[in-house]
């Protein structure tokens, strides 16, 4: 059976949704995708267009089946085999609005054998095709991490900030420098990530630094900094680090003394109830 | 971060009021320190997110306090003005981007009922802010964002409510109050009881319409912002305004947006709002990677046995795996039985005005509203991977499923994260 047979077992919107749906249809169709291989794989992408370029409905919605029914417990094989089909049509020529889409469904089913391709869009400003590549390999997991690594000095811009954020949902110590430098950097939100990937590795010997940037920041910025700092501690204490927790709560009891600041005071002493 | 200048802002009027009599009246809450609240206290208020509910989720958070409007909120801006000059003739002044709104002084409590895909970040920042808050259900878009609402309202003490009230119905109700004894006493094991909820839960309805091309984003909208978290895509008109439930990246269809409805009082009935299911079975299509879509069943069973079943009654076939069954004082033996008798009758639940005044948990506290969260969003998951999943309610994530996990705590787009 060809490729746009094979789609036509997915609906078509009627009265604009999706209401007649045939279940076995669909399931079968997902089967003789995976049986297609590459090639199937390959066609199903060429029939997906930038949005408002053209009717994909059925492409997409058999891709996305796809790439959750390879998934799960021992579907290893399709898994894998799927996963590579799909990244080999990231090096092809066609809209980064398409390659997004291809992105997002390995971030569904990808493993750290599909990094490299994605990767490759981390600094790539287009079309927030960094965005999707920073999620997708978040999702696939912390092993992606030297990815985020590699791109971070090249990234300039919204991926800039968006790579540093990854740095610190992967829980990178390596990145402990990165981290530390970004906090003294003019753009508030890259100050924050930096703030937030040492509160996430649970840096014993930056608390002073987070305590001294959460004085510094004002408005907003005092407020999600202060909120680094109390995680912190907790994130101290769950590694057994008491003492250093405690000195946080003391600095923010001691610091924080606007009367509308009482919450956080009140805060601090929860966590040293805590500690004792 | 944008903000909207406004000639009379509450903080000017402060200022420019030295007279004790008015400061008295619009100082903010903290200023008066102990957890006691004098009655002649005023909360400065805001609500984030006026369209829709907006309006009567503010309603709900002013129930039985003294407050003082000071700032509406919304990434349209015209729907922000609109609700100020509604509720205090333009004073309140006007923002779109809830940032700025939460470094006020004078404000106190805060309502939220912007799309759902925001309810988690914006409820976390405003416990960071010092704020109480009434978050419009669902409580959140995914698992993961549950458990952080509730650390946070954890670590700085304040006041959470969600926005569905059914429990305090139920906690009143002496049938419900016996079955959440019987539930609670750990006394019923292997429990057999099947609850279904059959239909009205908005499966068409809220179903998203997938294919609409990009549209020319309207000038008072703040699109970027409006994406905030979620995974940014093309402007098109029914990604906001309500119908936003029928895609992903917002909500979860009809299941996310009446369920917790449902599912909140059912799960404080039968002491449930400690822990999630076990394994949850679906019936359904394959799901579409954008819209929301057509389900048929989906059976979610405890730890203990008990089992909620949910049926769309508008797609495929019923379910038959079991006949239905409530939970019955005969389930028991007489011995047990006698030791309901002389179990105690549950706390009451305090309302949010209650609970903010008294300083204590509101009868929709965090872990309840995220726990009758997860009941959707377990259930959804099913029906979006097609399987069966099997759930750890302690560490929240799903047994020998990486893939499932994904879902779990699906990556935010920076600079937003939990």
């Amino acid at each position: 059976m060809n490729t746009k047979d094979i789609l036509k077992a997915f609906p078509q919107p009627e009265g604009k949704i999706l209401r007649t749906i045939d279940k076995e249809a669909c399931e079968k169709a997902v089967e003789q995708i995976i049986a297609g291989g590459k090639k199937t794989v390959q066609e199903i992408v060429e029939l997906i267009v930038e949005p408002g370029k053209g009717e994909d409905i059925q492409a997409r919605h058999a891709l996305h089946a796809t790439a959750i029914r390879v998934g799960g417990p021992s579907n290893e094989k399709n898994r894998k085999a799927f996963a590579s089909h799909l990244a080999s049509t990231l090096s092809d020529d066609r809209p980064k609005a398409v390659k997004g889409f291809v992105i997002r469904q390995l971030q569904v089913c990808g493993g750290i054998e599909q990094g490299s391709a994605i990767a490759n869009f981390l600094t790539d400003p287009d079309d927030h095709i960094y965005e999707y590549a920073a999620q997708a390999l978040e999702a696939i997991g912390p092993e992606t991490v030297t990815h985020f690594r590699k791109a971070y000095p090249k990234a300039k811009g919204a991926p800039r900030l968006t790579v540093l954020q990854g740095l610190g949902v992967q829980r990178d110590k390596d990145s402990r420098e990165a981290f530390r430098k970004a906090t003294k950097d003019n753009d508030l939100e890259i100050r924050l990530a930096g703030l937030w990937g040492l509160m996430r590795i649970a840096s014993a010997e930056d608390a002073e630094l987070l305590l001294a940037q959460s004085a510094k920041e004002s408005g907003w910025g005092r407020i999600k900094a202060t909120a680094y700092c109390l995680e912190l501690a907790e994130n101290l204490e769950a590694n057994g680090k008491n003492k250093e927790a405690r000195a946080i709560y003391l600095n923010i009891k001691k610091t924080r003394t606007g009367d509308h600041e009482e919450y956080l005071r009140e805060s601090a002493d929860r966590g040293l109830a805590r500690l004792k | 971060m944008k903000k909207t200048p406004c000639k009379n802002t509450r903080r000017s009027f402060l200022a420019k009021s030295a007279t004790g009599a008015t400061a008295a009246t619009i100082l903010p809450r903290h200023i008066f320190g102990a957890p006691h609240v004098p009655p002649s206290e005023k909360f400065g208020t805001a609500l984030i997110g006026c369209g829709g509910r907006g309006p009567g989720t503010y309603s709900g958070l002013c129930k039985g306090l003294d407050v003082e409007l000071v700032g509406a909120c919304d990434v349209d801006l015209n729907r922000a003005q609109r609700f100020s000059q509604a509720r205090s003739k333009g004073k309140a002044e006007v923002y779109q981007d809830f940032r700025k709104l939460l470094e006020r002084k004078d404000l106190d409590l805060v309502a939220i009922a912007t799309p759902p895909h925001w309810h988690a970040s914006i409820s976390i920042a405003s416990a960071e802010a010092g704020m109480d808050v009434l978050c419009e259900k669902p409580m959140t878009r995914f698992v993961a964002e549950g458990r952080a609402v509730v650390n946070a309202f954890k670590r700085y003490g304040r006041v959470f409510q969600i926005g569905t009230f059914g429990r305090f119905g139920r906690s009143k109700d002496k049938g419900s109050v016996l079955k959440h004894k019987i539930m609670a006493s750990g006394l019923l094991k292997d429990c057999k009881s099947v609850r279904m909820k059959k239909g009205g839960l908005k499966i068409k309805q809220w179903s998203g319409t997938p294919g609409i091309p990009p549209q020319t984003i309207p000038e008072q909208l703040d699109w970027d912002l409006y994406c905030g978290p979620s995974p940014w895509k093309p402007y098109e008109s029914r990604r906001v305004t309500g119908t936003h439930r029928g895609y992903w990246d917002y909500e979860g269809g009809g299941m996310c947006d009446m369920g917790q409805h449902h599912y909140d009082p059912e799960q404080w009935t039968y002491a449930k709002d400690h822990t999630s299911p076990v394994e949850i079975t679906p019936f359904a299509p394959p799901s579409h990677p954008e819209v929301t879509g057509m389900w048929a069943w989906v059976e979610l069973k405890y730890a203990d046995g008990f089992k909620f079943v949910m049926e769309s009654g508008e797609w495929g076939p019923s379910y038959d795996r079991q006949p239905l069954r409530d939970v019955s004082i005969d389930d028991l033996s007489k011995e047990d039985q006698e030791k309901i008798k002389a179990m105690p009758d549950p706390e009451p639940l305090l309302s949010f005005g209650e609970a903010v005044k008294q300083r204590k948990q509101a009868g929709g506290h965090p872990e309840a509203a995220h726990r009758a969260a997860c009941i959707l969003h377990l259930a959804n998951l099913a029906i979006r991977l097609g399987r069966k999943l099997n759930y750890d309610p302690d560490k929240e994530v799903f047994v020998n499923d990486e893939e499932a996990n994904r879902f779990l705590n699906p990556p935010m787009s920076a600079p937003w994260r939990v």
